[in-house]
């Protein structure tokens, strides 16, 4: 049995844990910098970097010290590499590396994506090929998840990720932040047919996401209300909102779907994860799409969707399993598109 | 043996020793790829000296000023060793390890130490000469424009760092002007080898940044 101490800085999330090759989390500790961002409405990069390296080391001595393993007894250690915040990154990835040389344990540098790519191999028997939905702030892309370091990019959004147009959709309603939870809890009760907004993309003859212009046009739909607006107007703009974005996952997916079967690869589920993937609405129309195609849909548990250490430090036992580590001379990348044949698209940035 | 790190600035350096000297140093002029050729060098270090990483018996990092992500990569290295090594560390300014360098190339000269801080202004410090190896404090550290930093300077200062030509230029003659030099970890190291280290479990040292982060408030609609 091998056992991984995992870190993740790439957000604002500062987490560290320590799991088995026998798919124990013997520790798993995620300090949300939250409260740090909330009067920005948004992640502001310097200030996240800031508490990583405030917080990382005290973080990692309490996980090693909860799961009763000494440092000198793990097997490797592994942090992200990227993508994300390259300060945070940056923090996590240096912590890591100045771990490996006092210790001289092998050092794995984890790919964000890769970790929630597989964080379902962890916490459910399922196997290759599965499609994944990568839903969060950061990313939004639907991959084949055909084995460990083997990805195929299948779409990917063109600008905004989905939750980042719940972060501005909150934002803009002066919901607070996150905005995700703000919208989807405003969202309930209310009327989705009352605004009609675009569900971009839904349609096309390709997997990729947009969101900028149902970013748009809520804010459209916002300023043509009477101001200020009701609770009312609020909660049937979220729940309009909500529903858009809801018919475009499911057309993206379940195009996705019928692409793979088409050529000839059948996957054994659809699994969603990333931040997005704790919508309980989106969830349960995830999994009548996935249903209707007779596809189980699987999500690891919430707290495994979102940014944690754990997801790390299982991609690092699948790495250290598969052979794979790095050296300590190693950089951190902003940009690390799992599948490295897919084309950067055109306004995605670092979320492609 | 002490591990002393410094990437707070544009330099990356190391160095090995304890209060009898330095047995390896090493130092390189960069402002980029510091977090990738770290832990390289502290290796070579390693094998340079046969010194193994458990043979430490304390660390000691420069905590700012400098820039941002080249301070908290020497901060981030430094508290992690302490993590897996549980021995103590040592957290000093990379002013006060200019001083220092500069103390002891002119002894009996005030010290003030200067980084570039861009937008006009400098990181500043300023010194005193105090009993070998120190440069006493006589002033806070402060992000302020070159001119008004040059206002602390007093006759026979010896201006040090890369912001040192940038108040030099506010200055007539009567200064001894040491451009372009950066925080060098064997000055960090005799700091740290003269002082008694702090006992674990201390708290880790934290971040000089002398500057608050960019981040603007949302106007409100």
């Amino acid at each position: 049995m091998s056992i991984v101490l995992g870190i993740e800085t790439s957000c604002d999330e500062t987490a560290a844990a320590v799991v088995t090759s026998d798919k124990r989390i013997l520790a798993n500790i995620v300090h949300s910098q939250v409260e740090a961002h909330r009067p920005f409405a948004g992640v502001v990069p310097e200030i996240a970097a800031r508490a990583h390296v405030e917080k990382l080391d005290g973080i990692v001595a309490r996980c090693l010290d909860e799961s009763g393993i000494r440092l000198g007894d793990v097997d490797a250690i592994a942090a992200t590499a990227g993508p994300g915040l390259i300060g945070g990154v940056i923090v996590g990835l240096t912590t890591a590396k100045a771990l490996a040389l006092a210790t001289g344990k092998p050092l794995i540098a984890v790919n964000h994506l890769e970790a929630h790519a597989l964080t379902v191999r962890m916490t459910s028997d399922i196997a290759f090929p599965y499609l994944l939905l990568l839903v969060s702030g950061g990313h939004c892309q639907i991959l084949l998840v055909r084995g460990v370091g083997d990805y195929r990019r299948l779409g990917s959004t063109i600008d905004d990720a989905v939750g980042e147009a719940f972060d501005k959709t909150a934002k803009l309603l002066d919901l607070g932040f996150p905005g995700g939870p703000a919208v989807e809890k405003m969202a309930q009760g209310g009327d989705p047919a009352r605004f009609a907004l675009p569900r971009p993309m839904r349609g096309r003859d390709h997997m990729d996401f947009s969101f900028s212009g149902l970013k748009t046009a809520v804010r459209k739909a916002a300023s043509e209300l009477e101001q200020p607006p009701t609770r009312h107007d609020l909660a049937d703009l979220c729940a309009g909102f909500q529903a858009a974005v809801a018919d475009v996952l499911e057309d993206r997916i379940g195009r996705a779907i019928d692409h793979c079967r088409a050529s000839g690869t059948a996957p054994t589920g659809l699994v969603i994860a990333g931040g997005v993937a704790a919508n309980r609405m989106l969830r349960a129309r995830l999994t009548e799409t996935a249903a209707d195609r007779d596809l189980p849909m699987i999500a690891p548990p919430i707290a495994l969707c979102t940014d944690n250490g754990a997801m790390v430090a299982w991609a690092g036992v699948e790495r250290l399993l598969a052979g794979s580590t790095d050296s300590l001379d190693v950089g951190a990348r902003a940009r690390w598109p799992l599948d490295a044949d897919a084309d950067p698209l055109p306004f995605a940035g670092v979320k492609a | 043996m002490i591990l002393a790190i410094d990437t707070a600035s544009r330099a990356l350096s190391i160095a090995l020793g304890d209060g009898r000297g330095v047995s390896y140093a090493a130092h390189q002029m960069r402002s980029r790829g510091q977090a990738e050729n770290l832990m390289p060098m502290i290796a070579r270090g390693f094998r340079a000296t046969g010194c193994r990483p458990d043979d430490l018996t304390g660390l000691a990092v420069t905590v700012g000023p400098g820039t941002f992500t080249g301070l908290r990569i020497g901060l981030a290295a430094a508290r992690a060793m302490r993590v897996a090594l549980n021995v103590p560390l040592f957290g000093m300014s990379a002013l006060e390890v200019l001083a220092a360098e500069a103390a002891s190339r002119f002894p009996d000269r005030p010290v003030l130490a200067a980084l570039d801080a861009r937008r006009d202004q400098v990181y500043a410090q300023m010194f005193r000469r105090a009993a070998p190896p120190f440069a006493e404090c006589w002033s806070a550290p402060m992000a302020i424009a070159a001119g008004d930093a040059a206002q602390m300077a007093v006759p026979g200062t010896v201006l040090i760092g890369n912001g040192a030509a940038l108040v030099a230029a506010h200055l007539g003659g009567e200064t001894v002007v040491l451009d372009g030099v950066e925080p060098d970890a064997r000055h960090l190291l005799r700091l740290a080898a003269a002082r008694p280290l702090p006992a674990y479990p201390v708290p880790s040292p934290g971040p000089l940044y002398l500057r608050a982060p960019d981040a603007k408030l949302p106007t409100r609609r």
